[in-house]
């Protein structure tokens, strides 16, 4: 049990810090960018995502330890991701317009909390890192789930720091005007990809 | 053609519109996705851009002919089915033929698919136009995007690895920046590329770029109209109250005294009364008076009978004395 919970937060923390899927991979960038000037639906766009991300993360990862599915190459694993994505997405939708009556605004978002990047890239990344170990179901669960929260955290960490920065760079007069606004975002996301790249013992010249 | 029916935007306008003032990439900030991490060489951009336009095409145009009537949370589904679709085989022909692109793509290749930029015009111009403006509104946009992917590729290319498309171009004792090739480098180049394209927009079509201007406020990042600064807001709404204050003073005050009394009953009107019964006497001319002259009338008369009270109590005396 204690090993599957320092695994768990092993690959949690991994995602958030060392593979921080938003600033090294850029997966997700567009939504925690626009997710981050939006502070009232903020939260409630997070917590969609870490949950399409960590069941995804669960149902692939232990798809991955059927025998026939772990030979399967690229392509066919894509389109069980996708596939399982799709329909955990259309179980949820369905479910919360019959039991709640959702607005569109609200399925819209659920949307767009589903269909992105970084929710299709867990599953891969977990398959490319040999997440799902054989005939140990409940390390593979402790990597998914943490793998699944750990996007959701990454998420939540780079759409803070991008909201921070935001209010800095905003209105900011010393900025020239041809930087001011979106240029000046995307190159201070720049700068805390490249702290981010330190962690990861990148080098900027080779 | 009535009035009221719109003329469809030409390929040109539109075009000029999906590809520079409101580009997709580096106005909008969505399908930063496969730029910023996959866009390092010239190769992988023709890739991604070639695959992408045709992609957005094929989606937007089936969106428009048959998806409209289907709720929004499955239709998401379905550009992601078409886009998958599309994409897979070209990955099978490259495991065949291309390994060594294969390789630098990776995961990104297939992440095409769920692309935000397909949902957000499918959505925002698919389902609500023709299939014409659609097919329009997808090219034009799919152009600005591989404009953009082409663009960071090439740069990414030449400062990180100085080759071109695999051939050496700079020197080979110029040092190298292998970081543009991480993803640090593809947010720095998207945040040179905007800036110049911020220039050039104002410069060239000023109006267009103050409405469209993305404007990122704490409570949303989407395209609307730049407010005026607040010095200039303050300006007007001086000028406001000082026109304001001048026109009243340039208008006339009006004195009417007599506004809240009757009318003044003339000889005229009375005696054109029609006489009923015995004749009866006319009732007294009704005295007008001011109000304010009223007033000043009750002060004085209650200041006289205070003398009076005065005088009656202490005769010959002053009474300020006491």
């Amino acid at each position: 049990m204690n090993n599957w919970f320092s695994a768990m937060l092993t690959t949690a923390l991994y995602t958030i810090v060392i593979q921080n899927l938003v600033f090294n991979g850029a997966y997700g960038a567009s939504e925690a960018m626009r997710a981050s000037t939006k502070p009232r639906r903020f939260l409630f766009f997070a917590v969609l995502l870490t949950g399409f991300s960590t069941i995804t993360s669960i149902i692939c990862g232990l798809l991955d330890l059927n025998p026939v599915v772990a030979q399967w190459n690229t392509i066919y694993h894509m389109l069980l991701y996708a596939g399982v994505l799709v329909v955990v997405f259309l179980v949820v939708a369905l479910l919360f317009k019959l039991l709640a009556h959702p607005s569109d605004k609200f399925m819209s978002t659920l949307g767009m909390a589903a269909i992105n990047t970084l929710v299709l890239a867990i599953p891969y990344l977990n398959w490319q890192a040999g997440y799902a170990i054989e005939n140990d179901i409940g390390m593979t669960l402790a990597n998914s789930i943490g793998s699944g929260l750990g996007a959701g955290a990454a998420f939540v960490l780079a759409s803070l720091l991008i909201g921070a920065g935001v209010k800095r760079v905003q209105h900011n007069p010393k900025i020239p005007p041809a930087f001011q606004g979106i240029p000046a975002l995307l190159i201070y996301v720049s700068l805390i990809s490249l702290a981010f790249l330190g962690l990861s013992s990148g080098s900027v010249f080779a | 053609m009535s009035e009221n029916t719109k003329k469809a935007p030409s390929f040109r306008e539109m075009l000029k519109r999906s590809a520079l003032i409101q580009n997709p990439v580096l106005v909008q900030l969505v399908g930063l996705c496969p730029v910023v991490p996959a866009a390092v060489s010239l190769q992988s951009a023709t890739l991604f851009a070639g695959m992408y336009l045709l992609m957005l095409l094929v989606t937007e145009v089936l969106a428009s002919l048959l998806l409209r009537k289907l709720p929004r949370y499955i239709r998401v589904c379905i550009y992601l089915v078409v886009g998958l679709g599309m994409v897979l085989p070209m990955i099978t022909y490259l495991e065949q033929y291309d390994q060594t692109i294969l390789a630098r793509i990776g995961i990104y290749f297939p992440l095409l698919a769920i692309n935000s930029i397909t949902a957000l015009h499918c959505e925002k111009v698919a389902v609500k136009s023709s299939v014409a403006i659609a097919a329009k509104d997808a090219l034009a946009t799919g152009i600005g995007y591989a404009a953009v992917l082409l663009l960071v590729g090439a740069l990414r290319e030449l400062f990180g690895n100085g080759t071109l498309w695999g051939r050496a171009v700079l020197p080979q004792a110029m040092p190298r920046m292998s970081a543009m090739l991480l993803p640090f480098g593809g947010f720095l180049m998207l945040g040179l590329l905007a800036a110049v394209l911020r220039w050039i927009l104002h410069k060239k079509y000023p109006e267009q770029t103050k409405q469209a201007n993305l404007h990122v406020s704490r409570t949303q990042v989407k395209l609307r109209e730049v407010p005026l600064p607040l010095a200039e807001r303050l300006e007007k709404q001086q000028a406001q109250v000082a026109q304001a204050q001048t026109e009243e003073a340039q208008t006339p005050e009006v004195y009417d005294p007599q506004g809240a009394l009757p009318p003044e009953v003339t000889a005229a009107e009375e005696a054109a009364k029609p006489v009923s019964g015995p004749a009866q006497t006319p009732p007294p001319e009704e005295k007008r008076t001011d109000p304010l002259q009223a007033d000043m009338d009750a002060i004085t008369q209650e200041f006289q009978a205070l003398m009076r009270e005065l005088e009656e109590n202490y005769p010959g005396k002053d009474p300020d004395s006491q």
